[in-house]
């Protein structure tokens, strides 16, 4: 068993379970695209990242 | 995963050069305290993983591995220092070579070098947890939900998920931070434009019937109720057909400006805005005077913004060449060290968000009259009202920075003191004001429509700032909550099942008191908790009421649950550096029992400095014969001393030749009442009991050889009841030879001529002493067996004898007649 890779499947699992909550939750559906690319594709975790992420579309505004 | 054969250890930490057989079992190296069990440790974390927990991390100060991990002597040659370890790869069926030395502490040599080999041991290379001390187990056990929940999920690797949290939490609790002045400005847009429409209470309705009475006198429409469009004087200059007329002061609007100004600097220098002062003045000096907690706040952002960029094997300031881990560690610990300072300074920021907030009312009211006196005629001097409000910002854009805290105290000890000459001003104003004479009707509605227009339109932008904040900060917490709940729910998982395995763990260590002890482990917003059940009274901290021998235990079995729940089959090495320190006897032996039969499959390498907890784990056999070794004495030049056969009489030989019987007579005593108490141990030879565990080697040796005997006639005796001819011929040989080997070294005769006692040995002349030294070397040599070179045992090690045995089962005498 490589056990980072368990760590990795975790935070995973938990990524997808808040992006699936963040929906569920009725949260703007182009802020929960951009932090699922964020956590899931990019893999990039920082503060100005997320920030982005969360407020971009209304800083556009 | 893996596990160890062997380990040689060269000019690292205290030790000059050191192999150690492990042969892939359980180990333990016993020792008093300085003799180097912990570079031993540290050896091994090295070697496996490219640091040392000891070196780095939290309270480390200016400790490093490069600077401190080379031997002292060896310092500045940091090649010399290192580590080889052969090592087996059950699941490659492979053993390997893998070596580090001190000068590239992250370039792992590895012989052969095949990529499946590296693959494990570059995965291995990520978990330092593989060491436990009992500094961290208690970090497990007694340490806040917080502090415990950042351990515990750096062990379980989890650490990404919460740092996603703590920068969610982050942004959330920054965009929180920043309704407060919007919330300001708002308000005092809102208290200006009732001001300046004399309305006491802001609703669209009454704004609307105001404007109109205003709007009648001029003769212009009604309007209908407003939204956020209308224009409270719309129609004014085509309605109004006179000339524009030359811009003036409000006059009835002013006097409440300034009225309401002259009340806010009275609220600002009144005196129980005075006392707050005060207090929260003392606690930032007490800040002020601590240079170190000081520099750590200042250093903090730093600090983080080092990590960030903390992504090459360099430093990202200087470009000096890192170990990207152990940079990062180095500036972690740092930032772990500014924590408590950081919410320090936080609670004072809070106490002075109040007086920032009066500072900003300040400014706003100063700014309202301010907008009146532009417009006096003839122009009036406000000079001192504008340097004033340019003072009262920079007030408060330092009370805000906080940094540098000189600054911030100054500021704060002259917030209430308003210059003279600004009251003059106001008052000089406020008598100017006075004087106008009182406009027409139909220019004072035109007064009134202009600036209340100009202040509801100030009040819609404040009210669209503030509404914009606030949906950020809405969204941004939510966001951050349905991550902590997401998290707490997915984590629940993991942590119930290490739940119910730490219970059993501790169960099966405590089972004569604790058989049903059950515990709580709980993730909750970041932190973990940790609930103990005591005796059936409830749930409670493992520090309430548990003793510290039951909180080791607890560390153990709590380490043992998450290891075996993070690497499942792959945990097969662990280095448990003292951790039972206070445990008792009888709990120590079910530690052993735990680990041999519930890890089997795990090598545990186990230091210790108590001799007994040694023989436990023998006697428990969760050691095997050789897997063990005892330090006896270190010195800085040649390191740790092993109680080891060939290593003392090679020293004794070494004293002698220097003509040094003194040392030599020292070295052998002690040895001996080593050796004679582990023949005793092992052959379960009689002894006077004594309560301190304080043994002469007067009883010792006797007793050891006296049993050898015994155990020897008890033999033959049996081999005679079975009739074993050849069995007999070979212990009558043995007992023979054992004999004249107890003949030669006198023991026999100590009690009765003082001349060969012990004692005496240092009075000899090297002449004499060194065929006393020769019949002790050749007298421990009759206790071992000559194919396997162990000491004999008797088997079991309770109840009645059976066998006399050695290691490899060469000699197996029975010791059973026929019935």
């Amino acid at each position: 068993m490589d056990t980072s890779q368990d760590a990795d499947q975790l935070a995973i699992q938990v990524y997808q379970k808040f992006i699936e909550n963040l929906s569920a939750a009725n949260m703007p559906s182009a802020m929960v695209e951009r932090l699922k690319k964020v956590l899931l594709e990019d893999k990039k975790y920082t503060e100005q990242v997320l920030k982005d992420a969360l407020l971009k579309e209304d800083a556009a505004l | 995963m893996i596990a160890l054969q062997s380990v040689s250890i060269k000019e690292f930490r205290g030790i000059r050069d050191l192999t150690l057989d492990f042969k892939g079992k359980n180990f333990a190296i016993c020792g008093p305290n300085g003799t180097g069990k912990s570079g031993v440790v540290d050896a091994l974390e090295f070697v496996l993983t490219g640091c040392v927990s000891r070196l780095s991390g939290e309270g480390r100060g200016e400790v490093s591995l490069k600077a401190h991990g080379p031997h002292v002597d060896k310092r500045n040659d940091p090649i010399k220092a290192k580590v080889t370890a052969i090592v087996e790869i059950p699941s490659l069926k492979k053993t390997v070579t893998i070596e580090r030395n001190l000068k590239t502490p992250s370039d792992l040599k590895v012989t052969p070098n095949d990529p499946d080999v590296v693959s494990i041991l570059q995965s291995v290379e990520k978990h330092p947890e593989i060491v436990l001390s009992r500094r961290e187990l208690i970090r497990y056990v007694l340490a806040t939900p917080g502090k415990r929940a950042e351990e515990v999920q750096a062990l379980l690797h989890l650490d990404q998920i919460e740092k996603v949290r703590a920068v969610l939490q982050k942004i959330a609790n920054g965009l929180e931070r920043q309704l407060p002045p919007l919330e300001v400005s708002f308000n005092q847009a809102r208290t200006n434009l009732m001001k300046a429409t004399g309305i006491d209470e802001l609703t669209k309705e009454k704004i609307v019937v105001a404007a109109n009475v205003q709007r009648a006198i001029l003769g212009l429409p009604e309007l209908s109720p407003i939204d956020k469009l209308t224009s409270l004087k719309d129609g004014l200059v085509v309605a109004d057909q006179k000339e524009p007329q030359p811009q003036r002061v409000p006059k009835a609007q002013a006097l409440t400006d300034i009225k309401f100004l002259k009340a806010v600097l009275n609220d600002l220098m009144a005196s129980d805005i005075g006392k707050s002062l005060e207090s929260v003045l003392k606690e930032i000096k007490v800040l002020a005077e601590d240079t170190s907690l000081l520099s750590t706040i200042k250093r903090d952002s730093f600090y983080a913004i080092g990590l960030e960029f903390s992504t090459d094997n360099a430093c990202p300031l200087c470009d000096k060449t890192w170990d990207l881990a152990e940079l990062k560690a180095h500036i972690k610990a740092k930032l772990d060290h500014s924590k408590a300072v950081a919410a320090k300074r936080k609670a004072i920021e809070a106490q002075l968000a109040p007086f920032v907030n009066i500072l900003r009312k300040v400014c706003n009211s100063i700014a309202a009259v301010l907008a009146h006196a532009v417009t006096a005629k003839p122009p009036i001097s406000t000079a001192n009202l504008h340097a004033y409000l340019a003072e009262t910002k920079i007030k408060v854009d330092e009370i805000v920075a906080f940094l540098p805290i000189a600054k911030t105290i100054a500021t704060l000890g002259a917030l209430q003191s308003v210059p003279q000459p600004v009251m003059d001003e106001l008052a000089a104003f406020e008598k100017i004001v006075n004087a106008l004479p009182e406009p027409s009707k139909q220019d004072a509605a035109r007064e009134w429509l202009t600036l209340a227009q100009e202040r509801l339109e100030v009040m819609r932008d404040a009210s669209q700032k503030l509404s914009a904040a606030k949906a950020e900060a809405t969204k941004a917490k939510k966001v951050s909550e349905i991550y902590s709940q997401t998290n707490d729910a997915v984590l629940t998982g993991v942590y119930s099942a290490v739940e119910k395995d730490f219970e059993s763990l501790y169960a099966i260590v405590h089972h004569d008191d604790e058989e049903l002890f059950k515990a709580k482990i709980t993730p909750s917003l970041g932190k973990l908790g940790f609930d103990v059940d005591f005796y059936g009274r409830g749930y409670f901290p493992p520090g309430a009421y548990h003793s510290e021998g039951h909180q080791d235990s607890m560390g153990l079995c709590l380490y043992l649950a998450l290891m075996r729940h993070l690497q499942g089959r792959s945990f097969t090495f662990a280095v448990l550096d003292d951790v039972l320190m206070s445990v008792d006897i009888a709990h120590r032996r079910q530690v052993c029992t735990l680990l041999k039969k519930h890890f089997p499959n795990t090598q545990f390498v186990i230091t210790t400095h108590d001799p007994i907890w040694l023989k436990h784990m023998r006697t428990e056999q969760l050691l095997s014969g050789r897997g063990s070794v005892f330090f006896r004495t270190w010195d800085v030049d040649s390191g740790p001393y092993q109680w080891d056969g060939r290593d003392v009489w090679q020293e004794i030989d070494e004293y002698l030749s220097k003509n040094m019987v003194r040392e030599a007579a020292g070295l052998l005593r002690h040895y001996l009442e080593y050796i004679a108490g582990e023949l005793c141990h092992r052959l379960r030879a009689r002894v006077e009991y004594r309560g301190d565990a304080q043994y002469q080697l007067g009883e010792l040796m006797p007793a050891s050889i006296a049993c050898m005997k015994k155990l020897l006639a008890t033999a033959k005796a049996a081999a005679n009841s079975w009739n074993q001819r050849d069995i007999i011929l070979n212990i009558s040989t043995r007992e023979e030879s054992f004999g004249k080997l107890v003949s030669a070294s006198n023991v026999e005769q100590w009690p009765i001529n003082a001349a060969i006692h012990f004692n005496s040995w240092e009075n000899l002349q090297k002449e004499d002493f060194l065929p006393v030294v020769k019949a002790f070397s050749e007298l421990i040599m009759g206790f071992k067996c000559s194919a396997c070179g162990e000491f004999f045992f008797v088997a079991p090690d309770r109840e009645s004898p059976q066998c006399l045995r050695c290691e490899c089962g060469g000699i197996n005498l029975n010791l059973l007649p026929r019935r």
